[in-house]
C-alpha cells in the first residue's frame, strides 16, 4: 500500500514497490524542470537506496515502512529517505574499485557505490530507532 | 521486463526489455545462467531496456565469474545511451565485451 502526498511518500518495505518510487522522484523532478539525464541519475540513486534498506536494514520484513521526502531549493534537490531498521551507515561500505569488482562473488557494494557516484552529497544521520539518508543533487 | 531466449546452432541471445531492477533480477540471473549452459557464443541485447540498476549489473558479474573458468563468450549489446551511462560510471564498460549493435540482428 503506497501513500502519496505531494512530496512525501511512504511505501511497504518491498521491492515491488520501486517503480512507484522512480515515478515519485521523476514527478517531482519535472516538477522543478529537471533534465531527464538529472532524473534519471536520482531515481537510480533512490532505488539503490530503497533497495538496500529492504535487504539490509530490514532483512526483507514487508511489514515495515519507508519514507521518502523530497524537499527542493532553488539548486539543490534533497531526497529524505527514513526507515525504521537496523542501523546501516553507506559512508562505511568500502568503494569497490574496478578490481575489487572482478573479484568479489556477488557484486557488493556496487549499489551504494553508484549511489554516491549519481549523487553530489550523500549524508547519513542513525536515528534513535532507524536510519536517515539524505541524498543531494545540484541543479541550475 | 521481459525475456525472449533465441538458441541458435552457434550462439544464444536473450533480448532483455523493459525494466531490470531488485524485483526483475532473479528473473533474469535464471534465465541468463541456464543459457550460458548451452553454447559458447552468448549475446544480451539491451536494445529494448528502458532501466538498469545494481541489481541487474551483479547478474552480469555472476555470469561472467561463470563463464571465466569455461572459454565461453559473453557479450552485451545495443544499449541505449541512458543503459550504457550507467555501464560507464559504475566501472562495467571495462568489464565487459560491449558492441553499439546487435551482431545478429
Amino acid at each position: 500500500m503506497l501513500n502519496i502526498l505531494k512530496n512525501e511518500l511512504t511505501l511497504e518495505s518491498s521491492t515491488d514497490h520501486l517503480s512507484e518510487v522512480r515515478n515519485f522522484v521523476e514527478v517531482n523532478g519535472i516538477k522543478v524542470g529537471l533534465n531527464k539525464q538529472t532524473i534519471a541519475h536520482i531515481s537510480l540513486a533512490v532505488d539503490e537506496a530503497c533497495t538496500n534498506i529492504i535487504k539490509h536494514a530490514y532483512s526483507n520484513d514487508l511489514t515495515k515502512k519507508i519514507k521518502i521526502k523530497i524537499k527542493t531549493s532553488e539548486n539543490k534537490f534533497t531526497v529524505i529517505i527514513t526507515d525504521s531498521g537496523k542501523h546501516f551507515d553507506p559512508n562505511k561500505v568500502p568503494e569497490p574499485n574496478i578490481e575489487k569488482i572482478q573479484k568479489m562473488k556477488k557484486g557488493g557494494g556496487l549499489g551504494m557505490f553508484l549511489m554516491k557516484k549519481l549523487m553530489d552529497e550523500v549524508h547519513y544521520n542513525p536515528k534513535a530507532n532507524g536510519n536517515e539518508l539524505i541524498l543531494i543533487k545540484n541543479y541550475n | 521486463m521481459e525475456i525472449t531466449e533465441i538458441i541458435k546452432d552457434n550462439y544464444t541471445m536473450l533480448n532483455v526489455s523493459g525494466r531490470l531492477d531488485s524485483t526483475t533480477a532473479t528473473d533474469f540471473e535464471k534465465a541468463l545462467l541456464n543459457l550460458l549452459d548451452l553454447q559458447k557464443e552468448n549475446v544480451v541485447c539491451f536494445k529494448e531496456l528502458k532501466y538498469i540498476s545494481s541489481s541487474g549489473l551483479r547478474v552480469l558479474l555472476v555470469a561472467a565469474k561463470k563463464l571465466s573458468t569455461t572459454g565461453k563468450k559473453l557479450t552485451i549489446s545495443a544499449m541505449q545511451d541512458h543503459i550504457k551511462e550507467v555501464f560507464d560510471i559504475s566501472g562495467f564498460t571495462e568489464l565487459f565485451n560491449i558492441l553499439p549493435e546487435n551482431p545478429y540482428e
